[in-house]
């Protein structure tokens, strides 16, 4: 009986290792740039943490919003207090799938584009968010590309008539992730 | 035996399936450390209302500031509630670094030039290592050039210094409140004047309406006086920002907008209508 016990543990915890674990990258980028008549405005995070999970074709991005930094310090302010509120959503996420995962192959080496679809929130607002992410493989590394547009309004950041000539009401987002093979 | 069998498979599946569900995210999420986070934007600008705040610019950022005060509003009709008269204070100030902010200005009440330091010793943070408060120490000096035939003085006897610490925590984004520990010293007064020292404690803070409108107070209370004629300084204003600027807007019993003059030099009385109407533009420059 012991001995069937001790089998089942060794199996349970070889069960375990089997489980891939997921590529993490903990130093993603994503900049945004917001192109108006009277300014253009850009801002870069250079602390996004990023996974994907290449079993299941599954994809997450976690940052803070405070990471973003802008060349002007009294718009970065703003930008924290007035317009996204980092007080109180400091933080932005995506959660997604890869399409047609099952007819994809991830060990080879080179680059292809894929469709992501997920959920994607900002500002305590969730959208759906469907983006092409560019993947170039090689033996040590996974680097993941994409670029997509965001409306202020749907994320309800309100944006005074005051700086309507400031501020775009569609920004351009790129992110890109680099994920390390062990 | 058999028992402890069935709850550890029981056991292993409920495990199985906990990872199965995939929470790429809550995975991430556990791995974002709780890092030491600066609090910004305890107040909108560099001023609460008359005095400073514990805020200073961003490295290589210069600020213009243009203040206003017009005449007390119990003038009534005739003075036009004190727009008739104005006083102006313009200043130049420049952020060093994060934590250096320096400025000089010119009064035209008396005629006073004055420049300031300020330092912020702490800043409030959460996080690791979180502080409940932040910190700023901050000094001037003032130089009334005013013509005072009746005196012969030197340029250090026209001088008084102030030195404040400056207390404050933001609450929460809506609320910020601060203490203001001060004491003005003066190298030479007046006759009529009984101490060269006056020791007061200043008390504010601000209440966010929307996130680009705030409403401010301020409260100067005094230990000792510089004369018989001087009351404490109140004020009440408005912050408004619009994009580069911050706008503010205020009502005070306080004329001068010299630290050593709105603190221990204020004589009007806010409760009789001696209120001056005044504001405060300030414009940012991102300099380098």
């Amino acid at each position: 009986m012991n001995k069937l016990f001790f089998t089942l543990i060794t199996m349970l915890f070889q069960a375990q290792l089997l489980i891939a674990q997921p590529l993490i990258d903990r130093a993603g980028k994503a900049s945004f740039y917001s192109e108006a008549p009277l300014e253009d405005i850009e801002a870069v995070n250079e602390t996004l943490l990023g996974a994907i999970d290449l079993d299941k074709g599954t994809l997450a991005v976690s940052m803070s919003i405070k990471g973003f930094h802008f060349d002007n310090s009294l718009m970065e302010e703003h930008f924290n207090e007035n317009y996204l509120e980092s007080d109180k959503y400091p933080k932005a996420q995506f959660s997604g799938k890869i399409k047609d995962f099952s007819n994809l192959d991830f060990s080879k080496s080179g680059s292809f584009e894929v469709v992501v679809e997920g959920l994607i929130e900002i500002h305590g607002v969730k959208k759906t968010l469907e983006t092409i992410v560019r993947f170039e493989r090689s033996a040590d590394r996974l680097l993941a590309n994409t670029q997509f547009d965001i409306a202020v309004d749907d994320f309800d950041v309100d944006i005074p008539k005051l700086v309507i000539k400031n501020i775009a009401e569609v920004v351009e987002v790129k992110a890109s992730f680099n994920f390390k093979k062990d | 035996m058999t028992k402890h069998l069935i709850l550890l498979c029981f056991l292993s599946l409920a495990g199985r399936s906990l990872i199965a569900q995939d929470d790429l995210l809550a995975a991430l999420e556990a791995e974002q450390s709780e890092h030491k986070e600066y609090v910004e934007a305890t107040f909108k600008g560099t001023r609460l209302i008359n005095g400073h705040s514990i805020e200073t610019r961003k490295k290589g950022v210069m600020d213009f500031i243009i203040a206003h005060r017009f005449g007390t509003a119990d003038g009534g009709i005739y003075e036009l509630f004190g727009l008739d008269n104005a006083s102006i204070r313009i200043g130049l100030e420049y952020a060093l670094t994060d934590r250096f902010y320096f400025g000089l200005g010119r009064n035209s009440f008396e005629k006073t030039y004055d420049g300031f330091v300020k330092y912020r010793l702490l800043r409030q943070s959460t996080g690791n290592g979180s502080i409940p408060i932040s910190v700023t120490w901050f000094s001037s000096m003032a130089i009334r050039t005013l013509k005072e035939p009746e005196y012969d003085l030197n340029i250090v006897d026209r001088s008084a210094y102030t030195h404040q610490l400056l207390i404050a925590s933001k609450v929460n984004s809506v609320i910020s409140l601060q203490l203001m520990p001060s004491w003005v010293h003066r190298n030479v007064i007046r006759p009529e004047d009984s101490n060269n020292d006056v020791f007061a404690l200043g008390m504010g803070g601000r209440i966010k309406l929307n996130p680009r409108v705030a409403i401010c107070m301020e409260y100067y209370h005094q230990y000792q006086s510089l004369n018989d004629l001087t009351k404490n300084a109140l004020a009440i204003g408005f912050d408004i920002e619009t994009g580069g600027h911050v706008f503010q807007l205020q009502f005070t019993n306080a004329t001068s907008m010299v630290p050593k003059g709105f603190i221990s030099e204020t004589s009007n009385d806010f409760f009789d209508g001696e209120i001056h109407f005044g504001f405060n533009i300030s414009r940012t420059f991102q300099v380098n």
